[in-house]
């Protein structure tokens, strides 16, 4: 799974939120490494949205302006928790041999 | 120049995705753009329309956008994706049983009228027609499932083993053994993994469609599959003995009921119900073909032109409903390259 792909499920696992709050989650979540742009993250939305792993919650306007909220399917946070065990295996991994390689 | 400024760059910038994706997500992009640009600014940053443009395209060249451009058509297929497969093969069911139950017009009652005519007393039922049947539970089974690309394999599989025979008699080859000639000319039954698979490689996916079967759809399924089991169990040859006077007659009835059915249904739904409609009502004419139920074929009475009539009525019905679909899902607003609005 590509980061901006994991950031924006990991943004949405504490509950729907609209565009702009993703976007402003990923970056906090990343410590400002991350800064998702629209078309990345609409186009990431897509993708997600098409596999099942995040879908439309409700819509609302905001300032006169249209709000979708997203949230996650369990099919995404599925997918999510076996993303998230799988970069923890590998970080112990790397984590182990770093220490060998240091000792 | 002021917000209304950047606004319009924005929208011009908006062109380049595909219409069904502006329809859904324009204003909403706009108004994240918005949120995030800088206060004072005139014009979208060149990272920021880089970044649009690469997002429009990365939409576009997904695999499964070109053949489905837009929500409509990418929800129809996907559900198509799971229907289908669905339908024929419960409409094969529902025919089996009514024939194991003796109902008019299925195998067990013509067998039971002409046991003649039938040999041992037992229909053939060929390896093809069992691979056809198979397949298509194969296929529900792995759609069903999600399992897109196995459904996928599955259906082209099916496809294969069906249409290269039909290949063969075509070009008057020698054909496999196990394979009845009359089973092959099968539109129907060879049209439903054609399409089936054209429709898992370019939906999203069956388990989108699985999320989009509601309980009217599922009752659809059920009525479709009922109606088509009927249609493929010599009931046009039962309305005759009931008092129609030929079979051209009948089939005249029965495609003024599948255009109506058709038109109740794109009356009933929405954009994607239209399409998905559109869809079935070729599965249906391929139904019709396969049956005999038309027949541009013998003498040009009288009764074979009320037959044709029903025929040109199907096409027409389907001409008229895939122009207006089509003219639906044309973008309101001009695509890249179009002038602003």
């Amino acid at each position: 799974m590509q980061e901006p792909s994991f950031l924006i499920l990991t943004a949405l696992a504490a509950g729907p939120q609209h565009g702009y709050g993703i976007m402003t989650d990923v970056a906090q979540i990343s410590d400002g490494r991350v800064k998702l742009r629209a078309g990345t993250l609409y186009a990431a939305l897509d993708r997600l949205s098409t596999d099942g792993l995040a879908e439309a919650d409700r819509e609302e306007v905001a300032d006169g302006r249209l709000r979708r909220y997203y949230r996650l399917t369990p099919a995404g946070r599925s997918r999510l928790a076996a993303e998230t065990a799988r970069l923890r295996a590998n970080a112990a991994v790397a984590a182990k041999r770093l220490r060998l390689a240091g000792s | 120049m002021g917000p209304a400024g950047l606004e319009n760059r924005y929208r011009r910038l908006l062109r380049w995705y595909p219409a069904g994706h502006r329809a859904v997500h324009q204003e909403e992009m706009l108004g994240v753009l918005m949120a995030g640009a800088e206060p004072g600014r005139s014009r979208p940053g060149l990272t920021e329309s880089a970044d649009l443009l690469l997002g429009a395209a990365r939409i576009r060249l997904r695999p499964g956008r070109a053949l489905s451009d837009g929500p409509g058509w990418r929800d129809a297929l996907a559900v198509y994706s799971i229907a289908a497969p669905l339908l024929v093969l419960f409409s094969e069911l529902i025919g089996r049983l009514a024939g194991e139950l003796g109902f008019p017009g299925t195998d067990r009652y013509w067998v039971s009228m002409m046991p003649e005519l039938m040999g041992s007393g037992r229909l053939l039922v060929t390896t093809a027609a069992w691979v056809a049947i198979g397949g298509q539970g194969l296929v529900a089974v792995l759609a069903l499932a999600g399992l897109r690309r196995w459904a996928t394999a599955a259906a082209a599989a099916s496809a294969l083993y069906l249409g290269i025979p039909t290949v063969l008699q075509q070009l008057h080859l020698p054909l496999p053994a196990g394979i009845s000639i009359s089973l092959l000319y099968i539109p129907f039954t060879l049209l439903a993994p054609i399409s089936e698979t054209a429709a898992l490689l370019a939906a999203p996916g069956p388990r989108r469609g699985r999320q989009l079967m509601r309980r009217r759809e599922w009752a659809l399924l059920a009525a479709g599959s009922a109606l088509a089991a009927v249609l493929t169990r010599d009931f046009g040859l039962l309305l005759w003995d009931l008092g129609g006077e030929s079979l051209h007659r009948n089939a005249s009835l029965l495609a003024v009921l599948v255009a109506v059915l058709l038109l109740l249904a794109l009356w009933l739904h929405s954009a994607p119900g239209k399409r998905l409609a559109l869809l079935f009502g070729v599965l249906a004419y391929g139904l019709l073909l396969t049956e005999g139920f038309i027949d541009g074929s013998g003498p040009w009475d009288a009764d074979t032109i009320i037959g044709s009539a029903g025929q040109v009525l199907v096409i027409c019905v389907l001409t008229a409903v895939a122009y207006r679909t089509w003219r639906r899902s044309r973008p309101a607003a001009g695509g890249p390259g179009e002038s602003p609005t």
